[in-house]
């Protein structure tokens, strides 16, 4: 049986845990051994994605009043809120270990995840391509890094617990000013928690615990609790402070121009109200709201799909089709048709926008009030 | 493929499948279709600054596709001349136009005689590459979802 290293560790800094995951891929580089970290971060610690614009994604001066610390992952995606009841996954692995496509490794890695939390009893599932979900919410996302040897990181952050009002504050998303408890609700329409799913509270090392043994099932080996040594310690100092804490990298900019743009639609059922956040000529989220009573599930299947996708009419059609496909929509009161213009129009709106004044988040766009 | 013809007159990395046109000393490098259908949109493409010098292998860039950050390596050994500015501004050129406006880099190469060689070249030897290639990413189910 072969044997993969494993390192728990706790209240790590935004830097210092960026960094350790770094050190570890690039350590299995040269051998053949995995290994596995599953860590929390110091409450609180916000993580852009790796091309991502940190002053579109964060509202730095809320970050500095709240006293969190921020930084930049190597992995893509959008920017997440971490501390003690958000778990971080980090595998590093030597090769691709026989998945040859970004789909196959996505499945492969985190099929683990899904089975600890089946454990639980919560049945969750992919969502589009890259996150995790719970009957349509998101309950985990996912990012992968290739270094140039071809060691990878794979990395997950499974929310055991949020803090909405706090990630309301300090990620960039919609609702974000108004804060009321009606705009907190539809944040937890579209975020599950193992908290909120199992109705109690739930430590974040149980779940860690349950994640760690479903690994070493999964993969058949045998995690051996190696602790970071010293030396190793001290690299992952030295590295933290020359990247992870280091103005270049973490306020790097993307030469892509991050724009929102907001469509207005009126339909038989009511007012539909579309934001569109692009990053150059991908579809970084969107966001769908309106008085429509029990189309939230639609809404969210087609946000979820749309998320990181070309900028396309065509496919936005399609998707907006095959969505009323899959859900009951019959008596909707609103078309497939109605819902890609106001997709579209918020879209052309995002062009249409100055760049580098956008606002938004891996959750939502800004919304203008 | 499903989206672009195959151009049999370039020459491929047969690590990477990315291609290479060469003119003289000078290649201009893209990725091939099977690339970009396999892996989905790209929404970031980051190169090295023209200038450097690069070894067969070593890393000239990086790109984000599906949340997946990965390296470009490069197919032949040289010195970066010219670096495409608009794939970095417009990274889905890769997928729209992958032998046009989606070119990544100019290389002017140092090791052509060598390193040329194990390209794959010629109608078709191209033509069998690909039909292989296709025929594994298809049976595996890795080209991406329309």
């Amino acid at each position: 049986m072969k044997t993969w290293r494993y390192i728990e560790s706790d209240g790590t800094g935004a830097g210092y845990g960026l960094a350790t995951d770094e050190f570890l891929m690039d350590a299995c580089s040269d051998g053949d051994k995995a290994t596995l970290h599953l860590y929390t971060y110091r409450s609180h610690c916000a993580l852009v994605g790796r091309f991502q614009n940190i002053h579109a994604e964060l509202d730095l001066d809320a970050c500095r009043r709240e006293n969190i610390a921020y930084s930049r992952r190597l992995t893509g995606g959008g920017a997440i809120l971490m501390g003690e009841n958000q778990l971080g996954v980090c595998l590093a692995i030597p090769d691709a270990l026989g998945a040859a496509t970004t789909r196959d490794l996505y499945h492969l890695l985190s099929a683990p995840i899904l089975h600890a939390l089946r454990q639980t009893g919560i049945q969750a599932g992919f969502r589009g391509k890259n996150d995790l979900e719970v009957g349509g919410r998101k309950i985990a996302g996912l990012g992968i890094h290739v270094n140039p040897h071809g060691a990878a990181q794979f990395h997950a952050s499974l929310l055991v617990d949020l803090d909405i009002p706090l990630m309301l504050r300090v990620l960039n998303i919609p609702l974000q000013k108004i804060g009321d408890k009606v705009n907190i609700q539809k944040v937890e329409q579209r975020i599950a928690t193992v908290s909120g799913l199992l109705h109690r509270p739930v430590a974040t090392d149980e779940v860690r615990q349950l994640i760690k043994s479903a690994y070493a099932a999964h993969f058949g080996v045998q995690l051996a609790c190696q602790p970071l040594a010293p030396a190793e310690h001290q690299a992952i100092r030295q590295l933290a402070e020359e990247k992870y804490e280091h103005a270049d990298w973490v306020f790097q900019r993307s030469p892509q121009p991050d724009m929102t743009g907001m469509g207005l639609k009126k339909t038989a059922a009511g007012l539909l109200r579309t934001y569109v956040a692009l990053k150059g000529e991908t579809i970084k989220s969107v966001l769908i709201t309106g008085d429509f009573l029990g189309l939230e599930p639609l809404f969210q299947h087609i946000e979820a799909q749309l998320k990181w996708s070309p900028l396309d009419q065509q496919h936005i059609e399609k998707v907006v089709e095959l969505a009323f496909e899959k859900h009951n929509t019959a008596e909707a009161g609103i078309e497939p048709a109605e819902l890609c213009q106001a997709i579209w129009r918020a879209a052309l709106g995002a062009m249409k926008e100055v760049q580098h004044t956008y606002r938004g988040s891996c959750y939502y766009p800004k919304i203008s009030l | 493929m499903t989206t672009h013809h195959l151009r049999t007159d370039l020459l491929y990395d047969p690590a990477a499948l990315f291609w290479l046109d060469v003119r003289g000393n000078i290649a201009r490098i893209g990725m091939s279709p099977l690339v970009q259908e396999s892996t989905g949109s790209f929404v970031a493409v980051q190169l090295a600054a023209a200038g450097a010098t690069v070894a067969k292998g070593e890393s000239f860039g990086s790109t984000e596709a599906e949340k997946h950050v990965g390296q470009l390596k490069a197919p032949v050994s040289g010195k970066l001349l010219r670096c495409n500015e608009r794939v970095q501004e417009t990274p889905r050129l890769i997928n729209t136009d992958p032998y046009g406006e989606g070119w990544l880099v100019e290389i002017d190469m140092t090791n052509a005689a060598a390193e040329l060689p194990q390209l794959v070249q010629g109608e078709a030897e191209v033509k069998l590459f690909f039909e292989i290639e296709i025929k594994k990413y298809q049976d595996k189910g890795w080209l991406a979802e329309k």
